[in-house]
């Protein structure tokens, strides 16, 4: 298992989930489609292509398409198209459905050029007509398959920002709906995966529906022991020594298992370590990159965004105030108790109306956005690095709410 | 030794029309970093989803170095190259406004890479990319450019590591779908890597919104640590330096290796002192380069980059908009651009985040360029550093005087100095008046007739010897520059003339013009006077006239020495022992030997010791058995330069065995000048043994000089004696012997009232030790008075008082005074603590105190403070 930071990794570098797998691997195998959504950088996209690797494994043919750089929908059926293009069977029979567009065979093009060419003849007019066609003959192998739009919500909000954009993500995820109505059986399976944003996406459109047919499934961090698990084994293959309580010592500054957290601090520990010269890496260093990595100025740029995607998210002041509120507390006190959120409610009632319900929204985006989740008292920072830089950033001024009279 | 040419290291474009070899051996420093993106790329190669890395520091750093090291390993014979191709854009991508240009970018660079191993591939590929060109209003031209880059990476049978540079610009031009476009293929693909390059830590990686979110591993091009430092100034200037040597450099150019190439370009062989002294001319010699690199910023941002360069350190938005005369919020925003172009750095969040210029230089250059060369604060603080790194690591008061003792030339008064300076001064001046003085003194009335009767010589030395005289008196009354018209008329009248009492003077008044040029600190103008002298008398057969020809060229190396042109000067040196060192004559032994011990010191310089000690020796083989008291004052110094240079290397046995010699050999001597080096060695035999912790035996050689020289009638000896009972009083101090000390210290001052010889560096370094010996005699307030009183007459241009105020408050430290009141007592007059900013830094920050200060004053500071702690351990 080697230490990544960034792509997806399947195989050996993949590590644990398996909990979750075996609930998708069931879940697929029912024929459900699946919404698989998670915070970015969880590693949604590896267990989709590990959970891939294992059906195929079973027989199941498994397609990934990543659909973050499509413009329109006709983008995303080539982009389909060009992880089709490996499984002759259907790819060839649908150079013959579009065999104006194909003068060569199957065989003297690429997967590349085979993309190009149904993107050339797929227009607004023909691509549901196409993209239909191609998602039947998915359908119409012998053995199951399981495809995997990564990055849909992505394509939709850039869709939406077109001229009728609106109208255009309707159209595109009633075809999809209506398309996979058809199949029955399980013998074509969908996954869509994304970062948050596609349920308010659509409730926000006012077209829910059109995705209530999807099992939703969020991905969240690993706990403790697998976290410290998996340093374990990075250490193990790393060419610098790492000290044997240094795994622990990570987690307790990180506080939670995000991936992508979990291998950016190894990463930086063992670069940490060959930039001084050192054979190891000790428990001392953890400290060290902490503040200095991850907490200093490099590390600012990235917890920055939590407090201006936090702006950006929630457009109304009152709820900004909220939540800052909220997050202040939870950030200096460790935990957003229920009692906390009562008296901020009561705090909040003259010049906010229906303030515990405010209050009570609030904290599900918070917690749908990442900041904060569930524990026994109430609610707490998902990460310990975002709360530390919280209560730095916000904590000083902040006078615990059960201390405080109410807000005129 | 390598060439000059072979040692110049690329400042820009590193790669550009260079052939791997030579980026190969040019890469000196950043090896742990190349050895990280290797180490990623090998884990690409079998990977079907590659690891993407970003390599961020500001402009200088050496990130386009490394990106072509890194091209150059795979186009090397291994297994990287076998898998993998380097595809280099250029270093601004401006032709990339989408994902269609980047692919068709691309596309050419890709062509271009295989030109050489796979013609037949590179020109289907040119004949796409023109094809594709021409059709740009064609459909699909992204996907097609696309297709047939992964297709000629599929052919290729190797991944292609696109490496980009600026992407924080190439992000910033492009549409807004350009991002999401690119990281699909760089997630699905994996023929594709991307190695790329940005000046800072952009935003957008770290906005969980966007599409580089997390998707790159990041490797900071941290600044070069002193260690890396000195290895690149090796590798440019070829000159083997210490880490302390190196450490102010680095504080200058912030360990930019760029900066760094300039500076170690521009050092030659000087030594640091000069080298600092001269980094103003580097700046008027990089004008054009500081300046280019503002001009191309546009105009509002460049106001904005200046106030931060003006303001010199760590400043807020609210300060730098007050500087520029602009409102805050445009100021913020213009910052924010400042950071992406990797010009400005910010440190802090929120309202405490503070802007400073990313390269140090340019705040030294603008602020030189803006304020004429009067930037004070400037000048004071390569001042300090200039004093500060030029000693040894832990340098006490005590090791101020040991090191002047032992290694400085020998500085007399009056008609003493000038023999010691103008070599063969006193041999030529008294040979010359002698010659000269051939009309009685009684005969120096005569009226004119009767000057007719005297021979045409008489008669011109009669005319030449009142200025010859007058330009003497001048000189020694330190009147220079009524001295050099003088000197000139001589040349001027009696230039021509061929007589040889005549031409001696002549010569001598030539020589007389390059030395005040020297001491006047016009060393161009005092090299071109004495080259003009040997051209003049370089033919002469005149021995006299040889000898000062000689002479002139020792002077001519000493000067290039003090011009910091060290290489120039060992040549010029060596040339005059090549040229004379048959010559029998005994002034010209004495020439030979003077440019042998001078070639020892300048080979000290260079830090190049065995060197040093060989020039040495080779005057103490040489002229040992000489009969001439003049000749073996150089053997005697030979042998006591030759025990400092064993001291500093720790041969102590060896050391002492020279010194030892030196006194066994001219104890008895009457002659002054060979009784000084006596006194010199023996002061070197007292500091051995200190050294050595023979309390008893260094305090008995002190006793003894002070005994056995006391009533001898030179002025440099009895300088020596006042040398050493500083040097003895501060040995008590550091013995804790405060009873010792202070009647030590109270001898000396009587010594000094009854009007004992001393220069000013002796008269501070009383004052100095009176202090010390006070505060260990538990006097606080008295020596606090006496502290006051230094501070005074402090005159921060002096460097013996910058040295001595330097290491005198870290003793003040470490014996316990209160930090406080000494603080309060630098920071009392505003020039002198602007010379003393890096101590007064240091003090605020031991202290406890937050410090906001230019960040090169920062960091000599942190060494103040080390230097002050390594003491403070020393004694515990």
């Amino acid at each position: 298992m080697k230490s990544v930071t960034g792509p997806w990794v399947s195989g050996e570098d993949f590590f644990d989930r398996e909990n979750e797998l075996q609930i998708l691997d069931q879940r697929v195998r029912d024929g459900n489609h699946v919404l698989l959504t998670g915070q970015r950088r969880m590693g949604k996209t590896s267990i989709a292509m590990e959970l891939g690797r294992r059906l195929q494994a079973d027989e199941w043919g498994f397609l990934f398409a990543d659909v973050e750089g499509a413009t329109g929908p006709e983008d995303v059926i080539a982009v389909i198209a060009e992880a089709v293009y490996p499984i002759r069977s259907i790819s060839s029979r649908f150079a013959k459905a579009m065999h104006r567009w194909f003068t060569e065979s199957i065989e003297e093009i690429s997967a590349y050029d085979f993309r190009l060419k149904v993107r050339a003849g797929l227009s607004e007019e023909t691509w549901q007509q196409h993209g239909g066609t191609l998602l039947r003959y998915c359908a119409d192998l012998a053995n199951p398959v399981l495809l995997v739009l990564d990055e849909l919500p992505i394509f939709l909000k850039r869709m939406l920002r077109q001229k009728g954009g609106r109208q255009k993500v309707d159209e595109f995820l009633s075809w999809l709906r209506g398309l996979l109505q058809q199949f029955s059986g399980g013998s074509f399976v969908l996954m869509v995966s994304g970062s948050i944003g596609l349920t308010p996406l659509v409730r926000r459109l006012g077209i829910s529906d059109r995705i209530n047919y999807f099992y939703p499934f969020q991905l969240g961090p690993w706990n403790r022991e697998v976290t410290i698990e998996c340093l374990n084994r990075l250490a193990e293959n790393s060419t610098v020594k790492v000290d044997s309580g240094v795994a622990n010592a990570v987690y307790e500054r990180l506080d939670t298992g995000i991936p992508h957290q979990v291998q950016f601090f190894f990463a930086r520990l063992t670069d940490h370590a060959l930039m001084h010269s050192q054979d190891r890496v000790a428990v001392e260093d953890v400290d060290d990159v902490y503040h200095n990595d991850l907490l200093g100025p490099a590390g600012q740029n990235y917890l920055v965004h939590y407090e201006s995607r936090l702006i950006d998210g929630l457009g109304d002041d009152q709820d900004l105030t909220i939540a800052m509120e909220i997050l202040a507390e939870a950030s200096t006190k460790d935990v957003f108790t229920l009692e906390a959120q009562r008296q901020l409610g009561r705090l909040y009632l003259p010049i906010v109306d229906n303030a515990p319900d405010r209050i009570s929204e609030v904290l599900d985006i918070l917690e749908h956005e990442g900041y904060i989740e569930a524990c026994g008292g109430g609610r707490r920072f998902t990460s310990r690095l975002l709360k530390d830089w919280w209560a730095a950033r916000f904590g000083n001024n902040h006078v615990p709410i059960e201390r405080r009279g109410p807000v005129r | 030794m390598d060439s000059v040419q072979d040692r110049m290291i690329r400042k820009f474009n590193p790669g550009t029309f260079q052939s791997d070899e030579e980026v190969i051996r040019q890469f000196t420093v950043r090896e742990r970093e190349l050895g990280i993106v290797l180490d990623v790329l090998r884990g690409n190669i079998k990977t079907p989803s590659c690891q993407h890395v970003l390599m961020v520091a500001p402009r200088g750093r050496g990130k386009t170095m490394l990106l072509a090291r890194v091209a150059a390993e795979l186009r090397a014979e291994n297994e990287l190259s076998r898998k993998m191709l380097p595809v280099r854009f250029m270093e601004e991508s401006h032709e990339v406004f989408d994902i269609a240009d980047f692919w068709l970018e691309t596309l050419f660079y890709l062509s271009k890479e295989i030109v050489r191993s796979d013609p037949d591939l590179a020109r289907e590929l040119q004949t796409v990319h023109a094809d594709l060109t021409g059709q740009w209003r064609g459909e699909f031209l992204a996907e097609r450019a696309r297709a047939a880059v992964l297709d000629a990476s599929d052919k290729l049978g190797r991944k292609l590591v696109l490496m980009i540079e600026n992407m924080q610009t190439l992000c910033d031009d492009v549409d807004e779908d350009f991002g999401w476009q690119l990281r699909e293929t760089l997630q699905t693909e994996p023929q594709v890597i991307l190695l790329g390059t940005a000046t800072s830590r952009f935003e957008r990686l770290d906005d969980l919104r966007e599409p580089f979110f997390g998707l790159f591993r990041m490797l900071d091009l941290k600044p070069l640590d002193a260690e890396a430092c000195r290895r690149l100034w090796q590798v440019v200037s070829g000159d083997d330096v210490s880490e302390r040597r190196i450490r102010p450099l680095q504080i200058l150019t912030g360990g930019n290796p760029r900066l760094l190439v300039i500076v170690a370009e521009f050092a030659g062989h000087r030594s640091l002192r000069k080298l600092m002294e001269e980094l103003v001319s580097l700046v008027d010699d990089h004008t054009e380069y500081f300046r280019g690199h503002l001009e191309a910023l546009p105009p509002t941002e460049r106001r904005v980059y200046l106030a931060a360069m003006d303001l010199w350190q760590p400043s807020s938005t609210s300060e730098i908009a007050a500087r520029a005369r602009m409102d805050v919020r445009s100021v913020s925003s213009l910052l924010g651009r400042l950071i992406d172009r990797g010009v400005v750095m910010a440190q802090g969040t929120g309202r405490k985040r503070l802007y400073s210029a990313a390269e140090r230089l340019y705040s030294i250059y603008y602020k030189v360029r803006r304020e004429r060369g009067e930037a004070a604060i400037v000048h004071y603080l390569i001042r300090f550093m200039s004093m500060f790194y030029t000693k040894q690591e832990l340098v006490t008061m005590a090791d101020t005087f040991r090191m002047e003792a032992a290694g400085f030339p020998i500085i007399k008064e009056g008609l003493d100095r000038a023999r010691a300076e103008i070599p063969h001064f006193g041999y030529l001046y008294d040979h010359a008046v002698s010659s000269v003085a051939e009309p009685e003194p009684s005969s120096m009335g005569f009226s004119k007739s009767s000057l007719s009767d005297l021979s045409q010589r008489q008669q011109l030395l009669f005319r030449i010897s009142p200025k010859w005289i007058e330009g003497n008196i001048l000189y020694l009354s330190g009147n220079y520059d009524a001295a050099i018209p003088v000197y000139a008329s001589i040349v001027e009248e009696f230039g021509r003339i061929k007589i040889p009492d005549v031409e001696i003077l002549v010569a001598m008044a030539s020589v007389s013009i390059g030395h005040i040029y020297d001491r006047k600190g016009d060393y161009d103008v005092a090299i071109a006077s004495y080259d003009e002298m040997i051209e003049r008398f370089g033919k002469s057969t005149e021995p006299r006239v040889k000898v000062t020809v000689a002479a002139c060229l020792v002077n001519k190396g000493t000067t290039q020495c003090h011009q910091g042109d060290l290489e120039s000067a060992i040549n010029t040196i060596e040339n005059v022992v090549k040229q004379y060192e048959t010559d029998a004559m005994t002034q010209m032994r004495e020439v030979v030997a003077r440019a042998l011990l001078t070639l020892g010191t300048f080979k000290g310089q260079l830090g190049k010791r065995a060197e040093e000690i060989e020039s040495y020796d080779e005057v103490i083989n040489r002229f040992s058995s000489d009969t001439k008291d003049a000749v073996q004052v150089f053997v005697a110094n030979a042998m006591t330069n030759k025990s400092v240079v064993l001291i500093e290397c720790g041969d102590f046995e060896e050391a002492l065995v020279a010194c030892e010699a030196v006194e066994s050999r001219y104890g008895g001597t009457g002659e002054p000048e060979l009784m000084a080096s006596v006194v010199r060695a023996m002061l070197n035999v007292g500091n051995i043994h200190m050294q050595k912790g023979d309390h008893q035996n260094a305090i008995a050689i002190f006793n003894r000089i002070v005994e056995d020289y006391d009533k001898v009638e030179s002025v440099e000896v009895q300088i020596y004696i006042t040398r050493t009972l500083i040097i003895k009083t501060l040995y008590f101090i550091e013995l804790g012997k405060s009873e010792d000390a202070l009647s030590t210290c109270e001898k000396l001052e009587r010594r000094l009232q009854d009007g004992g010889k001393a220069q000013n560096s002796e008269e501070l370094g009383f004052a100095w030790v009176k202090v010390m010996a006070l505060l260990l005699h538990s006097q606080e307030q008295d020596a606090l008075a006496s502290f006051n009183s230094i501070y005074h007459d402090f005159d921060p241009v002096n460097e013996a008082a910058l040295s001595m105020m330097q290491s005198g408050v870290s003793d003040m430290i470490v014996l316990g005074v209160s930090e406080r009141e000494v603080l309060d007592v630098l920071q009392s007059d505003e020039r002198k603590a602007q010379a003393l900013s890096p101590i007064i830094v240091a003090m605020k920050m031991r202290l406890g105190e937050t410090v906001r200060a230019p960040a090169e004053v920062i960091e000599v500071a942190e060494d103040v403070m080390r230097t002050m702690e390594e003491k403070s351990n020393r004694r515990t």
